[in-house]
């Protein structure tokens, strides 16, 4: 196997590890400020991509696009918080039910999305045009420039947001103790909102930047969910820096994975690499602090 | 710590055994006919329209093959209807969600069969689930006019089976036959889709090409949903072939397409009939250009002289179907036709018996994808003579020239 070859399938690894990054980072706030696993973060990366396509397809240019976009997602995220997650966070149901709550989150959207843009594959147009750049042999979708620019922006901004911010801070009281930080004064189910809402916008990032390289269809979601799931529990459930290390390591096994020993081979490793880490490290391999 | 391990690993149960439940029934829950132990029964007495059964996967990632299938079929349907149905009698379609799911098929035949009385199985589309569907038509005895390609489903050949889409033996042949003869090559690479008709055609390609004067140097496999194969194209691009081809669906076809642009492959590329249509277009977007394709001249309906026998089919349909031309419409379009002509033959008072006799006594029968014969030995209908090499020029399919 030669160095051409294997740079090939890093660059491929981190690009598709970017957008479990991104699903990955989501489901951490969520569960962090909810104890609930959001299934349905998939259908906000898919979300992302039809939307792209849709308003760049009336004319709109891709920046515009891409910023309208965002906002959308983000509005339908916080639909989710209010008619999805608050009324059963209210009534004190068990989290594993409330996950299969989230399954059902999941459903419809997916029906919403297959209702309003079809069953068929849509092309989604790339930021930069098609030329692939060359290095030394190696060939480079500017699209996965994009993604990977985009996602580390994206992360940036987000830890900005959480460290810095009022709202941030405010947002991280609420993760770590809702009682406590409901006795400061603080209004956990506009936490709940920001959750959601920024989770929307994580995974509309992802979508909007991924879609350009194949194609975006109404059923990608589970998929997505699935591997943004095992990468967050990977990292560390609550731990955002161990989505994105978990992230990073779903992508590149399942790129090495597919190039070393065929597609078969992608989600057998992903799975099996899941097994051995929560054998071996039950709470996730990164020791960061539990605070995140 | 420990608590927040067992509550993270229950979590963790829990997600886990709802997405093997998810992947397990599926995401729309239908409620499937239990499996009847039962004998056959012929139950198409009932006057009143001529049933027809269909089973396609609306659902999933060849969804559109159906939609295209089905919409042409409608069409069909609505132009034998206003001419005053066959004997008489309407022809009613009756349509089942397989969800791209073999278990599925043989449920929804299930329902069609002893449900709905159908008097015909139109369907199921794909080699794997037209396989899947083959034992309960044969078992419960009803004429099936099925849409896979795969060679296996008319040898050996089966009672109840009627063979639609050209075999994908006649494909083979056609892109070894361009490959040697217009394009001159030597060493060819076979890129595969993993199911049914994808193995099926691979194999052949393997099995046929020394008749061609070409070897095989390289072998690589895809999956349908399958959205990047830059790791199999860069395998194949190390080896000596001096073209690729291609036996597997539009979506994933298309993102060959694409991926072969990005690594820069300049060695021509052939697909198979399941690919040549719009959706491969629009996935492949740019990367169409220079495609090569063995498809029917419906194709390129377009181009077609008009006193092309293909022609007069084509334009016909083309009256009422208010869409792009794609080679599903055809196959439609073709079913509804067929099944049309063999309720004809077997006369005002057909059922199940009569009707399967009638598709024997078709001979030659020209419609838009292909011309048709069925003899009792030979239940794989279409002919070669519509086949012709294709290349995709300015988004568009027309005839090859060299």
């Amino acid at each position: 196997m030669d160095l051409v070859y294997l740079s090939q399938l890093l660059i491929t690894g981190i690009t598709e590890g970017s957008i479990y990054v991104l699903v990955a980072l989501g489901t951490v706030i969520i569960y962090k400020c909810t104890r609930v696993v959001n299934l349905a973060q998939g259908e906000f990366v898919v979300l992302g991509g039809m939307l792209m396509a849709t308003l760049t397809g009336v004319g709109l240019p891709i920046p515009l696009a891409f910023v309208l976009t965002l906002i959308i997602v983000a509005l339908a995220g916080g639909l989710v918080a209010i008619l999805g997650f608050r009324p059963y966070l209210k009534r004190n149901i068990p989290f594993g039910t409330i996950v299969v709550v989230t399954i059902g989150i999941h459903m419809f959207l997916k029906m919403a999305i297959m209702l309003i843009w079809g069953k068929l594959p849509i092309s989604v147009p790339a930021f930069s045009g098609g030329i692939i750049l060359e290095f030394y042999g190696v060939y480079i979708n500017p699209q996965s420039i994009w993604v990977i620019a985009l996602t580390g922006l994206t992360l940036v901004a987000a830890i900005y947001f959480l460290e810095k911010t009022l709202l941030g801070k405010a947002f991280r009281a609420c993760a770590e103790n809702r009682f406590s930080a409901r006795l400061f004064g603080i209004n956990d189910d506009k936490m709940l909102l920001i959750a959601l809402m920024l989770s929307g916008v994580l995974g509309a990032v992802g979508g909007a930047t991924i879609a350009p390289i194949s194609y975006i269809k109404y059923d990608f979601g589970m998929m997505y969910s699935v591997n943004g799931f095992i990468a967050a529990v990977i990292g560390g459930l609550d731990k955002p820096m161990g989505a994105v290390v978990g992230g990073l390591m779903i992508g590149l096994i399942s790129s090495f994975g597919a190039g070393l020993f065929g597609a078969g081979a992608r989600d057998i490793l992903v799975l099996a690499t899941l097994l051995i880490i929560l054998v071996l490290r039950p709470t996730g391999i990164y020791a960061g602090k539990a605070g995140g | 710590m420990k608590k927040t391990f067992c509550q993270g690993l229950r979590l963790l149960i829990i997600v886990m055994i709802s997405m093997m439940m998810l992947t397990v029934v599926g995401c729309q829950s239908k409620t499937a006919a239990p499996p009847a132990e039962k004998p056959p029964v012929e139950k198409v007495e009932d006057k009143g329209s001529w049933k027809i059964g269909f089973i396609a996967p609306l659902t999933g990632p060849v969804s559109s093959m159906a939609s295209y299938t089905l919409e042409a079929m409608q069409v069909g349907i609505k132009q034998i209807n206003e001419s005053g149905g066959i004997h008489g009698r309407p022809l009613e379609l009756i349509v089942e969600d397989d969800q791209t799911n073999p278990t599925m098929t043989i449920a929804a035949a299930k329902k069609l069969i002893e449900r709905d009385n159908v008097i015909i199985l139109n369907g199921p589309l794909l080699s794997t689930f037209s396989l899947a569907a083959i034992p309960v038509v044969e078992e419960e005895k009803v004429p099936n006019l099925t849409h896979g390609a795969a060679i296996e489903i008319v040898k050996p050949i089966k009672n109840w089976v009627f063979k639609l889409p050209h075999t994908d033996t006649l494909i083979i042949r056609a892109q070894l036959e361009y490959l040697s003869k217009v394009k001159g090559v030597k060493n060819i690479a076979v890129f595969h889709q993993d199911d049914a008709s994808g193995m099926s055609g691979g194999g052949q390609l393997q099995a046929l090409s020394g008749e061609y004067g070409i070897m095989v140097v390289a072998v690589e496999k895809f999956a349908a949903a399958d959205t990047d194969m830059r790791p199999q194209l860069l395998r194949l691009s190390r080896s000596n072939a001096e073209a690729i081809a291609i036996v597997g669906a539009s979506n994933p076809v298309g993102v060959i397409a694409k991926n072969a642009k990005e690594v820069n492959i300049k060695i021509p590329i052939i697909g198979s009939h399941g690919a040549v249509s719009n959706q491969f277009i629009k996935i492949a977007g740019d990367a169409a250009e220079g495609i090569y394709f063995i498809g029917p001249k419906s194709v390129a309906g377009e181009y077609l002289d008009a006193n092309d026998p293909f022609k007069k089919g084509y334009d016909k349909l083309m009256k009422d179907l208010n869409k792009e031309f794609d080679i599903f419409h055809g196959n439609g379009y073709d079913s509804i036709y067929l099944i049309a002509e063999v309720l004809k033959i077997a006369g005002p008072d057909a059922d199940r018996n009569k009707v399967r006799d009638a598709f024997e006594k078709i001979n030659n029968f020209t419609l838009v994808n292909a011309t048709y014969t069925f003899k009792s030995d030979n239940h794989d209908g279409p002919q070669a003579d519509s086949l012709i090499p294709l290349v995709v020029k300015y988004g568009k399919f027309i005839p090859a020239k060299n």
